[in-house]
């Protein structure tokens, strides 16, 4: 049946001048298959994140992700745990479907919390490669998406989705490597708004934990700076029943 | 409830803390048996030294560099599964004032202690604290319940400053809010030295008559200058409690919070005696030798040569706003403070009713230069002449930050400029990291202003200084 629909597909494709408006459909459902995949009801991940700059010098950090999907609302939950310059740093993001989303960070320096402009997603995150744009799952309602190609990445079939921003992005376009059997993004080429590659997102170890696919490690690669950002998982839990209250923010003092 | 102890009393206050010590103890008696089994611990802290070194010889007392080192090892055994926690903090100080007769100083503070309880609806803290309330940076405005070291004036930031003290923190946590509660038990006031240091008010005034070509007469008045605390404050009593209540809410996209206050002016302002001891307030103010014979002509006592440091109770009523708008964060504090203490243009104390407002804003560019501007004004009501306030005084500061080479270096640049006294303070700061735990900054400080003003006072302390941090 899914075949019969493939072929469906493919023939409206061929079809000029409906075929771009199909080619769209079939993108657009990629990536809301992207999106939605089965990433648990809620997430807990341990991160070791490595910096690496362009003469090699690494520098390490670990953190805690916590992440919960509510019907409207994603709340994110990260705290620094390395090294001790940003020990106890915490980042609490709400993303809201419709309205702006609301970021606050707590500094231990400063002692209490602070609401951080979440408009400015173009700032780099706690100085990793990975802006405040790159750490949100993007909605695919805010792109136009194509798939550009199919093709095989890291012995992975794979849909090439090229997307344009239809919403505000620091980007021009990003090009998306779509695991077809995982649904997980592989890579993402970025593009500056000069429309040059500026940075490229890969998957390098991807496996099931509690049967979800899981990325077990990424790297952010800023082409331009010649600066990247590796983060390996090192703990993993799916569906814990986090509480709400380590997404409250009067709790993050 | 406001009795004065006595010694019985003051056992009951001690017997007071034990019992809610005990009582929460009891609540969790899973805690003790948990404690046996799961605890973890973590562990961190910092040495730093720092290297001033004074730009101008000003005068034969002042010290040209001064060395400090100070380490603070963080400690904190948490006990997951009953919500309990334990903090203890130490810090070891040492200082050597490098000059003909080097002085050195070393000391070990038990910073903060406390245990806390975390419960899904409340969370309760006792013991050694700092409280940090308030939206805006570095400047008082709401931020008054932790009294604050300014033993080296403002070399080190409001956070730094602040003195841990005992209190009891319970945090009520609602559908959409959090109310919180406060109380401290015992008083305990800024450390602000008046006399016989560099970053002392009124420096080394008094050394200068002693070693001074002065009649003995003089030497004998000024000899006799004394500045008593007001033992009471200092008593255990329960007349001493100061309470702090915050309710914070969110309204539309207005994070707001609303603040109530019943606690003493953690500053001391010096209170006469008798009506020669504003006399000596003048001639301290302002040491002229005119000031100065108009003090001694008077033959004081001891009595008027004592001055008091008064720290009046105050109620504070407040409210701070935090949002942000487009790519700004935008932040404010409002407070009515009853009874603030200040000194009539005659030098006689008094207290006045003072309501201040302080607006800030902050952006961050696509090139990550970030700047914090911030706006006070000061507003005294039922205004008489005042030494050395103004009925209006206005003030801003102003806070620059630059990253470089991804945080390797770090550029920053602090300003304080009281519009209405024209005294100011620049602060720029230079950090290189070498490792993320592990940094070398290169800073300075400047004061400017008349000599009865804030930072005016400081006006021949402006210095550089090396710090070489380690973090663990």
């Amino acid at each position: 049946m899914l075949r019969c629909y493939r072929y469906y597909l493919l023939l409206l494709m061929l079809l000029s001048p409906i075929s771009v408006f199909s080619q769209d459909l079939n993108a657009l459902r990629i990536m809301e298959e992207a999106f939605r995949r089965d990433d648990g009801r809620d997430a807990y991940f341990k991160i070791e994140m490595t910096l690496i700059d362009n003469t090699g010098n690494e520098r390490k950090r670990l953190l805690e992700v916590y992440t919960k999907d509510y019907a409207d609302l994603m709340k994110t939950f990260i705290r620094f745990l390395e090294p001790a310059d940003i020990k106890d740093t915490s980042f609490l993001s709400l993303e809201y479907n419709e309205d702006e989303d609301i970021q606050y960070l707590y500094l231990p320096a400063l002692g209490r919390v602070r609401r951080i402009v979440s408009s400015q997603k173009n700032l780099r995150f706690m100085n990793t490669d990975f802006t405040y744009e790159d750490m949100q799952r993007r909605r695919p309602e805010k792109d136009e998406h194509r798939v550009i190609c199919e093709e095989i990445f890291d012995g992975r079939q794979c849909y090439v989705v090229e997307s344009l921003p239809k919403d505000k992005s620091q980007y021009s376009k990003r090009v998306s490597w779509i695991d077809k059997e995982s649904r997980m993004i592989l890579k993402i080429d970025f593009y500056n708004k000069s429309g040059q590659k500026s940075k490229v997102f890969r998957v390098v170890d991807l496996d099931k934990r509690q049967n979800i696919w899981t990325a077990l490690k990424v790297v952010m690669e800023d082409l331009e700076d010649k600066h990247s950002t590796r983060m390996q998982v090192v703990e993993v839990k799916y569906n814990q029943g986090i509480n709400d209250d380590t997404f409250n923010p009067y709790k993050l003092e | 409830m406001m009795i004065l102890l006595t010694h019985t009393n003051l056992s009951k206050l001690k017997f007071c803390f034990y019992a809610i010590f005990i009582y929460i103890l009891a609540l969790w008696p899973t805690a003790g048996a948990l404690a046996l089994i799961k605890p973890t611990y973590s562990g961190s802290g910092y040495i730093f030294n720092r290297v001033y070194q004074d730009t101008e010889d000003d005068n034969p007392y002042e010290k040209q560099q001064d060395i400090e080192a100070r380490i603070r090892l963080e400690n904190k055994l948490k006990f997951e599964d009953c919500g309990l926690s334990v903090k203890i903090n130490l810090e070891g100080r040492y200082e050597i004032l490098l000059n003909e007769g080097t002085d050195k100083e070393g000391d070990i503070f038990l910073k903060e202690a406390y245990f806390k309880i975390e419960k899904p609806k409340f969370s309760l803290a006792l013991g050694r604290q700092i409280v940090s309330w308030g939206k805006l940076d570095e400047v008082v405005v709401l931020d008054r319940l932790s009294p604050q070291e300014y033993k080296r004036f403002i070399l080190y930031g409001k956070e730094e400053r602040k003195i841990p003290q005992a209190m009891l923190k319970f945090n009520y946590f609602g559908n959409g809010y959090r109310f919180e509660t406060i109380v401290l038990p015992v008083f305990k006031a800024s450390d602000v030295r008046f006399f016989g240091s560099d970053w002392s008010i009124y420096n080394h005034l008094l050394d200068y008559i002693k070693d001074g070509k002065y009649p003995i007469v003089v030497k004998d008045t000024v000899g006799r200058i004394k500045i008593k605390e007001d033992h009471n404050l200092n008593s255990k009593s329960l007349d001493n409690i100061q309470v702090g209540l915050r309710l914070r809410s969110k309204i539309s996209d207005i994070d707001y919070g609303l603040y109530y206050m019943n606690l003493f002016h953690s500053i001391a302002t010096l209170r006469e005696n008798t009506t020669t001891g504003n006399i000596l307030k003048r001639f301290i103010n302002f040491p002229t030798e005119d000031n100065l014979l108009a003090l001694v002509a008077l033959g004081p006592t001891d009595r008027d040569l004592t001055l008091i440091l008064e720290h009046p109770r105050t109620q504070i009523i407040g409210i701070d706003a935090e949002t942000v708008l487009n790519t700004y964060g935008i932040r404010a504090e409002l407070a009515m403070c009853l009874e603030q203490p200040y000194l009539r243009d005659d030098f006689a104390y008094t207290q006045k009713d003072t309501l201040t407002i302080g607006i800030g804003l902050d952006h961050t560019t696509p090139g990550e230069f970030y700047f914090n501007i911030q706006f006070i004004e000061n507003c005294i009501l039922g205004y008489e002449p005042l030494f050395p306030d103004e009925r209006n005084s206005h003030q801003v500061n102003l806070n620059l930050s630059q990253n470089f080479f991804r945080d390797k270096f770090i550029f920053t640049l602090k300003h304080g400029y009281n519009l209405s006294y024209r005294d100011w303070m620049l602060n720029p700061k230079l950090t290189y990291k070498i490792k993320p735990e592990f940094e070398l900054s290169l800073s300075g400080f400047i004061f400017e202003g008349g000599a009865t003003t804030l930072f005016g006072r400081f006006r021949n302390k402006d210095l550089v200084y090396l710090e070489i941090r380690y973090r663990f």
